[in-house]
């Protein structure tokens, strides 16, 4: 079983509470596996089981929490 | 138009601007005041406050409802 792995360009966070915010939320939905942020490149790293989630809802869910995110091209 | 108040645990505008963003998302939002010294956000408008504060809640801060002002 491959796990699915993206980076997303995540916008609106500057401080390391909001990424604390992040990763605890991102966190705990079902099917996510991992998030790394890198606040000063913007970026998450995530790594999620395919069969349960999938990059939109992780990028919709990131959206409900009043940050920006999409996928890094 | 009433207002309510909210303590929120803010530590940067990051915070104040998901907040924001957030109840801009609502429908009835007159008015957001983020006062992150304060850890307390003021927002005037319509919509219930038990909606502005779930809305507050999704971006993840501790939050709690302070009352109208």
């Amino acid at each position: 079983r491959e796990s699915g792995k993206a980076v997303l360009e995540v916008t609106g966070m500057t401080c390391a509470s909001c990424v604390a915010s992040i990763e605890q939320s991102i966190g705990r939905l079902p099917g996510v596996e991992s998030i790394a942020i890198n606040l000063l490149g913007a970026t998450a790293h995530v790594s999620f089981a395919p069969e349960t989630t999938n990059l939109r809802t992780i990028i919709e869910a990131i959206d409900d929490m009043g940050f920006g995110a999409s996928l890094r091209k | 138009m009433p207002s309510h108040a909210f303590n929120v645990a803010m530590t940067c505008e990051g915070c104040a601007g998901a907040v924001r963003r957030n109840l801009a998302k609502l429908e009835g939002i007159e008015k957001v005041d983020t006062l992150v010294a304060d850890r307390k956000v003021v927002v005037s408008g319509t919509a219930s406050s038990d909606d502005m504060l779930a809305a507050i809640k999704k971006t993840g801060k501790e939050c709690s409802y302070i009352g109208q002002v």
